[in-house]
């Protein structure tokens, strides 16, 4: 290993580890009240080294959502080979589910919106990131299955707006005011109902 | 007038000051920083007696977003009987419109979500009050027009959340996230999709 690729290295774990602290303080206190001192003391690095990573506190939230979103690029993506149109839907809805629980995105659109009266610029910025990011996803997954002929053609960034609104009444805007909101015991049924709602618009006879 | 009834009506509008001083300091300062005391001082009341209408800061806040998110009240009853089910949605947007709008419904509800980890019980209150009372009022209005004989019979408690999941997509998110949003020049075409998405799963 090169010296340069040394540090390189070094500095890419010091980055994940500021993230990780970042999300942590950031859940914990939200925005206003997390401290850059702090998030550079947990993650064991000092407030320059936070500084040259993330110019700003804002940089660093937008950083620490957007890690989130990074660790599933497609919700589309993955599926089991032969799976059926409701299938794919199915288990698009259970990646999303996972990224909103498990990686607690419903606590950071918490404090996104709690701040967006006061940081209108990174509420903006945010909304581009949980929203239009994953809407962009989700349009060009219908419009693959739209061009194989298991949807109708229509205008899918629109079908997109209101399957993510559908999954958002369900679960996420439940956990806007309840931070002990947990994934609910009839979410497999929810999200078939959905899908079927979804289908009945747009399906195209396909199973 | 008599003297009970000039009480009353004393009463009354001190219990409307309060509620319009309350209103713009919640807006201002959060739920955590907004002060009894100011509020009582402002709406030129002893904070005795804005106890007395209000028994805590919860009760008050959640009296003021109850009031802004009700603020317009259509009368689905009168709706003629030649109706359409569009006429009915159409009905239940403008509604949902000019309550958002006049109400600045979105703001209160930012602040709630503000507290939602330091007052979950608040929290939970205005989610009850706020947001099941407009599950409660479309389901209402979904059952009036399966009475009709507009809709299919279904199950209109998860009806109504689909169908204010799919308008609050369009035009709620998008104004939580950002104070400037405005409606967008196409929003009606936008519903009517909406609309029409319903219809073909619950449509007669």
């Amino acid at each position: 290993m090169t010296l340069e690729s040394y540090r390189r290295e070094v500095s890419s774990a010091k980055r994940a580890d500021i993230v990780r602290a970042a999300a942590d303080q950031f859940l914990k206190h939200g925005y206003q009240r997390a401290a850059v001192a702090d998030i550079a003391r947990v993650a064991d690095v000092s407030t320059a080294t936070l500084y040259k990573h993330f110019g700003s506190k804002e940089e660093l939230f937008a950083a620490t959502v957007e890690e989130v979103q990074n660790a599933v690029d497609d919700e589309f993506a993955q599926q089991p080979p032969g799976a059926t149109l409701a299938e794919m839907l199915h288990n698009a809805a259970r990646t999303y589910l996972s990224l909103q629980f498990d990686r607690n995105l419903n606590g950071l659109m918490r404090i996104v919106i709690a701040e967006s009266g006061r940081h209108p610029k990174l509420g903006r910025r945010m909304y581009l990131s949980f929203v239009n990011r994953r809407r962009d996803g989700a349009t060009a997954a219908f419009d693959k299955m739209v061009a194989a002929g298991w949807l109708k053609p229509h205008d899918t960034h629109l079908s997109a707006t209101f399957m993510g609104g559908m999954m958002k009444e369900f679960f996420v805007w439940p956990a806007l005011f309840d931070p002990t909101f947990t994934i609910p015991e009839d979410a497999d049924a929810k999200i078939d109902e959905i899908i079927a709602v979804f289908l009945a618009r747009y399906g195209a006879g396909h199973p | 007038m008599s003297l009970e009834s000039y009480r009353r009506s004393v009463s009354d509008a001190k219990h409307a000051s309060i509620l319009k001083v309350a209103f713009i300091r919640f807006l201002e300062d959060g739920f955590s920083k907004a002060a009894m005391a100011d509020i009582a001082r402002e709406a030129d009341v002893s904070t005795a007696t804005l106890y007395k209408h209000f028994g805590s800061k919860e009760e008050l806040f959640v009296a003021v977003v109850t009031e802004a998110a009700s603020e317009v009240h259509e009368d689905f009853g009168t709706i003629p009987a030649d109706a359409t089910a569009e006429d009915f949605f159409h009905k239940i947007l403008l509604d949902g419109w000019t309550a958002q709008r006049k109400g600045r419904v979105n703001d209160l509800l930012r602040v709630t979500i503000a507290e939602t980890n330091s007052s979950p019980e608040l929290a939970r209150l205005v989610f009850e009050t706020v947001v099941g009372g407009r599950y409660r009022r479309v389901q209402a209005v979904l059952d009036q027009m399966v009475g009709r004989g507009l809709l299919k019979p279904h199950d209109t408690a998860f009806g109504a959340r689909i169908a204010l999941g799919m308008i609050k997509e369009l035009f709620v998110w998008p104004a939580l996230l950002d104070p400037d949003f405005r409606l967008p020049s196409d929003a009606l075409t936008q519903a009517q999709e909406a609309i029409d998405t319903y219809l073909a799963s619950y449509g007669a």
